[in-house]
């Protein structure tokens, strides 16, 4: 299938900071999840990818158009969502709506006050009144009216209780269910958002540490935990993160197939096991080493 | 591209409603002299009114909408000339107002279009100055350049302000018609040269402003 949005070694450097080589491809029916520690550089990147400032090196196509070809085509079918929604404090809702339709091709008046409805923001309440998550909502709600193609989310889930959080899951996974869109999201993975993420970027550092889908990843990557001295040295070598509890050990091992033979012995005698990792495990063991 | 005329217009429209109530009050009270000077003070008003929409603004805001910088841009300065063509006009309509179609009006209406015709370029020169520099950094400059603009504009009050002395001071330095026409063209072109310039200027500034 055609790729929404193509990303190829991109890079953005200004003071104190730099993002480096970052490539990537999204297609319809896809969500992508960009992961990594604060100062990763998710924003930086999402906003590259959002058109808000150009790439210093690099090509970005979205639509098979570049922004400076195709601006207007792209932040038609592009909803954003940035992490701080700076829309003007003194307009309510409905004012802001207001504004911003005209500029869209698709606006759907019946949608955006269906989810102002949904999310319980008060349509006549001055944006910079509303609660940090009504923010984060009323953005959101705002992105999902112009019936956009290609949703890009900085943090949405940050200041959501777990009831919206939970709607922002069922939203995302419901927007890109018919197959024809797609929603790249950036979060930190304890955000719960990389329960709807299929494939997973980790950044550290400014840089790309690892791209790949997200089964993929977990089915490789997991917990073993054993008693002490029943792997030999070399086998308990492989793994990470090694951590020491009073009953035994614990360690990460990246690549469980390759692994899995080896263990077999402790695991059939019950002096080892074996457990899923989530993804901020991997996530923290490749970014920070712990 | 209507949507940004329209907000941005809010400060122009009270700005310069407050003085035509003024100029209003003043003309009818009797103290037509008064009437011109007041408005005559579009010096400040204009550099007022782009100054307090532009705090007021979230480019932000308008960088996630499909709009081109440049027509955001163009529709800022097109709403700056509108203003200094409304301000010429109501300047010119209450001298014509105060003194009929007289030689007084034609001496007053020639003045007014020297004066005007550095309008154009002064709005363009502040929105450039804001999109280089931010509107709260820009903040004081322009207040200076209103106080200093006020002083002439007391200057300039002086000299259309009353019916005989003014008539005198007119009449010595009478403009002449070609330079009605030379003197707005001139401004006209200086504006359009800054409005080339001035996307790239609120580009490079908006990508300072955008970075994390």
């Amino acid at each position: 299938m055609d790729p929404m949005l193509e990303a190829r070694d991109l890079c953005k450097s200004y003071e104190g900071f730099s993002l480096a080589k970052v490539s990537l491809t999204l297609s319809p029916g896809g969500i992508l999840g960009v992961f990594g520690p604060n100062g990763a550089g998710k924003t930086t990147l999402i906003k590259l990818l959002a058109g808000q400032f150009p790439a210093d090196a690099g090509d970005l196509r979205l639509f098979h158009l570049g922004y400076d070809e195709g601006e207007r085509e792209i932040k038609d079918r592009v909803g954003y969502c940035p992490q701080e929604p700076p829309y003007y404090p003194d307009y309510t809702p409905v004012e802001l709506a207001r504004f911003a339709a005209p500029f869209y091709s698709r606006w759907d008046g019946a949608c955006f006050y269906g989810l102002l409805d949904r999310f319980r923001i008060s349509a006549h309440k001055k944006f910079r009144h509303l609660s940090a998550g009504q923010k984060t909502l009323f953005s959101l709600s705002l992105a999902l009216s112009h019936q956009p193609d290609l949703l890009l989310l900085d943090e949405p889930a940050a200041g959501l209780d777990d009831a919206n959080r939970r709607f922002l899951q069922d939203t995302l996974r419901a927007f890109v269910g018919g197959g024809e869109k797609a929603v790249l999201i950036s979060s930190h993975v304890s955000d719960g958002l990389d329960e709807v993420a299929e494939r997973v970027l980790f950044l550290g550092r400014g840089a790309p540490i690892l791209a790949a889908d997200k089964e993929e990843l977990l089915a490789r990557w997991k917990w073993v935990h054993f008693r002490e001295g029943a792997l030999d040295g070399a086998l308990a070598a492989r793994l990470t993160a090694m951590r020491h509890h009073p009953f035994g050990n614990s360690g990460l091992c990246s690549d469980f197939p390759a692994m899995s033979a080896s263990l077999a012995d402790a695991l059939a005698a019950g002096d080892a096991r074996v457990e899923n990792a989530r993804l901020s495990d991997v996530l923290v063991h490749l970014t920070q080493g712990g | 591209m209507l949507a940004i005329v329209r907000r941005s217009s809010f400060f122009y429209v009270t700005h310069f409603l407050t003085y035509v109530m003024m100029s209003l009050v003043e003309t009818v009270a009797g103290r037509r002299g008064i009437a011109v000077f007041i408005v005559s003070m579009a010096f400040i008003w204009l550099p007022s009114s782009v100054l307090w929409s532009e705090r007021n603004e979230s480019y932000a805001f308008l960088r996630l909408l499909p709009v081109r910088d440049r027509d955001v841009v163009r529709a800022k300065l097109l709403l700056g000339l509108g203003a200094a063509a409304v301000y010429w006009l109501w300047l010119s309509l209450l001298a014509l107002a105060a003194w009929g179609a007289t030689p007084g009006f034609f001496a007053r209406f020639s003045l007014i279009t020297v004066v005007a015709s550095s309008w154009p370029p002064l709005v363009a020169l502040c929105y450039m100055g804001i999109w280089q520099r931010g509107a709260r950094a820009m903040t004081f400059p322009l207040l200076t350049l209103m106080v200093v603009a006020f002083i002439g504009a007391v200057g300039f009050g002086r000299i259309i302000l009353s019916p005989g002395r003014g008539d005198v001071l007119l009449g010595r330095i009478s403009v002449p018609w070609p330079l009605l026409l030379l003197l707005p063209a001139a401004g006209l072109a200086l504006f359009l040269l800054l409005a080339r310039v001035a996307p790239r200027i609120k580009w490079k500034n908006d990508e300072h402003l955008q970075l994390p």
